[in-house]
């Protein structure tokens, strides 16, 4: 954050190691007051890692961070919040059923004599916090019953409380609706306005070209640009490259295809009217941010969320809404990136992946173990994953614990697979294995719907793009246009038939 | 590639079976005229075959990742019930039995219900069934105490093959048959996943709430069993026969778990765990303990064990 604005805090080259993976390395930014900064990056990059070490919640492994001068202690919360830096997390993190006064003191209530809490003093201090971002809601009304993005001002409210000088934004309007997001964007300028810093972490590459007088882009946990004034698209050429790094796949073209899913008109609580068709052995990509509608459909489709209105067919079947067994019945397949939804620790590598195939080695409910076992090592095999069938799934690397999902998928046999960022923490190597075995289902006839936070996964692997924002469809990218770069710079919200030029020879 | 656990890992898994040989020598070298016998033995697993049969039913609830804490009410009421057709209608002890296990598994299809449908957290759906359960149990008997059982009931639990107690057999049996559920078919592969992970389950084509429903009913069914030991063995009926059990029935299959690496509850360890609650119950008593002695030793070691996981565990048990 260089400029003329006084720098006050300097994060000095902070590094951390988890085991053998180097989430940060060597990461320096300033904060200068007044200043909005920005921190951008592809999932894993190391920005919330960063953010981390700031605010306390981790203890880096090396690097200093100076305030005033001073060197501040890490990894204590405590200490980081009395340096005034606090933090507004991504995920609401208020006690619902305590007032709004209550959440915005909650851990540093003004006490009187035997540890009461001074209530009037409390209120004058939340009264002007709730002030400084122009919210005008009773103090003493229940947090849960405010809307989403009051329940979002409050908790701002509540980080300058501590008399902040640094406010740290996490993805602050992933969930909230375009207006929302201009009042929250007109809420980081007016803090700026009265001298705090803020830094400013998003994936909306438009939000932070219209909020932000200075860019640090992180990749692979170091820093490989600190720009003064970002615009979309220079974002969008550091982050994604402009080809693929696995080629492309040419494949033919079947037709006419047989139409294995078809949303029609599909409304929900996320979802505004959506239509889309997946063909058999046809991968179609679904591409936005967190709350865009695309990890939202697929939630629909699979019966983890609810549809109000529309229809879901299935290979002719209707599907019904938030009903996952006819779903899975019904021949969907979900494979997810997040593994707290796929695997259960405390079973073995066999249990794992046998779970959804079972009855086909079972009779009369009872399980021919023998028949399971040879099973599973041929699916085992089929995905060249090298464990024991008998080993504790926890036992095995993140990548490895990813391809023993995907032999669960390729074992239940689905006619459609959802694909929910499923790469997402697998090591370099494995990731080309996992996206060879996605297309050889494909090859077999699989439908395929594939969203990913990853631009390039979803130009290497996609027959076509479509592009969801704010619960909709906007879009749709053909392959002649679909490099990692567009694709991301659609994601983010840049307006489509405004693509940059190609530049690829073909 | 071979599993590897190192030696630490593999004293943990055993430790349950460490403690209970422990105690038996500690026992038998204190008291080997009277605490090493085969009466004593027998005695044991005489007096713990109601408390395995509860386990049973219990670690199957934990399996799930639910809790049932209306296992000794659903045991009072099916004791009534069982009791009181033979008492007021005549009906022979067959009849007699499957009224008391049909109103058990009934008050547990109940809980299940509750809990998988409605929704309602295990812990308060199954106080609210064991409470009705405690009313109906009290409305069929008007808190009377029924003796003089028909000699042919009272068999159940007296009768011997080959000198060994047909109560500890039946309990043995219900056992195994609990073992053999929750290892080898469809329908314990899905609990333990339900148990585990039930959003991956879910996903998985689990049919999650089926599972839930089965699992109460089969708690509940052991309920029934047990009641029908306890009347049996005890040749009466008296109200709230159940009530003592609970915690016992908790404490064997927390201790059980360690077999399973601290992560899965599972029945070889429940059986054990309960085997070892009943080695220091009566060993102590032997020693001319006072009860309350007991009682503090078995939380005592309730406490480490559970301890001991859970740190392992980074604070999570059975999770």
């Amino acid at each position: 954050m260089a400029g003329s604005a006084p720098t006050w805090l300097e994060a000095v080259e902070l590094t951390k190691r988890y085991g053998g993976v180097l989430a940060l390395d060597r990461a320096s930014v300033v904060a200068c007051a007044g200043q909005v900064h920005g921190l951008v990056g592809v999932n894993g990059a190391g920005k919330s890692t960063l953010v981390k070490c700031l605010t306390g919640m981790v203890r880096p492994t090396g690097g200093s961070v100076l305030v005033d001068g001073r060197s501040l202690p890490l990894g204590r919360p405590v200490d980081s919040l009395r340096a005034g830096i606090a933090s507004v997390p991504q995920e609401l993190t208020v006690a619902p059923t305590l007032t709004v006064a209550e959440n915005i003191m909650l851990g540093h209530e003004p006490r009187g004599p035997f540890g009461w809490v001074r209530k009037r003093e409390a209120r004058r201090r939340a009264k002007d916090a709730l002030a400084s971002v122009s919210l005008d809601v009773p103090l003493s009304a229940p947090v849960g019953q405010l809307p989403l993005i009051e329940q979002r001002l409050v908790m701002i409210a509540r980080a300058l409380s501590f008399s902040a000088r640094l406010v740290i934004f996490d993805e602050p309007t992933a969930t909230v609706s375009p207006h929302e997001a201009a009042l929250l964007l007109e809420t980081v300028r007016s803090l700026a306005a009265r001298r705090v810093s803020v830094l400013y972490v998003s994936h909306h590459l438009r939000e932070i070209e219209a909020v932000c007088d200075s860019v640090t882009v992180l990749r692979d946990g170091r820093i490989i640009a600190d720009l003064e004034r970002a615009t979309h698209l220079t974002l969008v050429d550091l982050l994604a490259p402009d080809r693929v790094s696995e080629p492309r796949v040419v494949r033919e073209e079947r037709s006419p295809r047989e139409v294995v899913l078809e949303a029609r008109s599909v409304w929900g609580p996320r979802l505004r009217d959506v239509s889309l068709a997946v063909g058999a052995g046809e991968i179609v990509g679904l591409a936005g941010l967190a709350g865009s509608g695309a990890r939202e459909l697929l939630l629909t489709v699979c019966g983890a969320a609810p549809f109000t209105d529309g229809s879901i067919t299935l290979g002719g079947r209707r599907l019904r809404s938030a009903n996952t067994l006819f779903a899975v019945e019904s021949g969907v397949g979900f494979l997810p990136g997040d593994r707290s939804l796929g695997t259960f620790p405390s079973h073995t590598v066999r249990h794992n992946v046998a779970l959804p195939s079972l009855s086909r080695y079972a009779r009369f409910g009872l399980v021919n173990s023998r028949a399971e076992k040879s099973a599973v090592a041929t699916l085992l095999d089929r995905v060249a994953l090298r464990a024991h069938t008998e080993a504790p799934i926890t036992s095995l690397s993140g990548g490895n614990q990813q391809k023993a999902l995907v032999a669960r998928s390729i074992g239940s046999n689905p006619r459609l697979l959802l694909l929910d960022d499923p790469t997402a923490g697998v090591d370099v190597a494995t990731r080309p294995e996992i996206h060879a075995q996605i297309r050889t289902l494909s090859d077999a006839g699989v439908g395929v719907l594939l969203v990913s936070t990853d631009a390039e996964e979803l130009a290497e692997l996609s027959d076509r793009v479509v592009v969801f924002e704010r619960g909709a469809v906007t879009g749709e990218l053909t392959p002649d246009v679909m490099t990692p770069a567009r694709v991301l710079a659609a994601m983010t919200g840049h307006p489509l038939p405004a693509v940059r030029q190609p530049k690829e020879d073909r | 590639m071979r599993i590897r656990s190192s030696a630490r890992e593999v004293a943990e898994r055993w430790s349950l079976v460490l403690a209970f040989l422990g105690a038996f020598v500690f026992f038998a070298v204190a008291r080997p005229n009277s605490f090493l016998t085969w009466d004593n033995a027998r005695a044991i697993l005489d007096d713990s075959s109601v408390l395995c049969v509860l386990a049973a039913g219990v670690t199957v609830i934990l399996v799930i990742g639910e809790f049932d804490l209306s296992v000794g009410f659903v045991a009072g009421l099916a004791g009534a019930a069982g009791v009181s057709v033979m008492a007021f209608h005549g009906w022979g002890v067959g009849a007699a039995v499957a009224v008391a296990l049909g109103a058990a598994a009934v008050a547990g299809v109940a809980s299940g219900i509750a809990v998988a449908y409605v929704r309602i957290p295990s812990f308060i759906a199954t106080l609210a069934v064991g409470s009705i359960a405690a009313a109906v149990e009290l409305a069929i008997t008007k808190t009377a105490i029924f003796e003089g059982l028909s000699s042919s009931y009272v068999q159940i639990a007296t009768t011997r093959v080959w000198t060994i107690p047909l109560r500890a057999i039946i309990a043995a049996g219900v056992v195994l048959a609990f073992l053999l559920l929750l290892r080898t078919t469809v329908f314990g592969r899905h609990a333990a996943a339900v148990g585990d992970n039930s959003a991956a389950a879910r996903l998985s084509g689990v049919p999650v709430e089926r599972v839930r429903v089965i699992a109460f009913m089969l708690a509940g069914l052991a309920a029934g069993i047990a009641a029908v030991l306890v009347t049996s063995s005890a040749t009466q009926y008296y109200p709230n026969l159940g009530t003592g059990y609970l915690l016992p029935a908790y404490a064997a299959a927390f201790l059980g778990l360690s077999l399973g690496g601290g992560r899965r509850f599972n029945i070889v360890g429940s059986y054990i765990g309960v085997l070892l609650l009943a080695t220091v119950t009566t060993g102590l008593t032997m020693m001319n303990q006072p009860s309350w002695v007991a009682a503090l030793v078995q939380g005592v070691v309730l406490l480490l064990a559970v301890a001991s996981v859970s740190v392992r565990r980074g604070g999570t048990i059975g999770r």
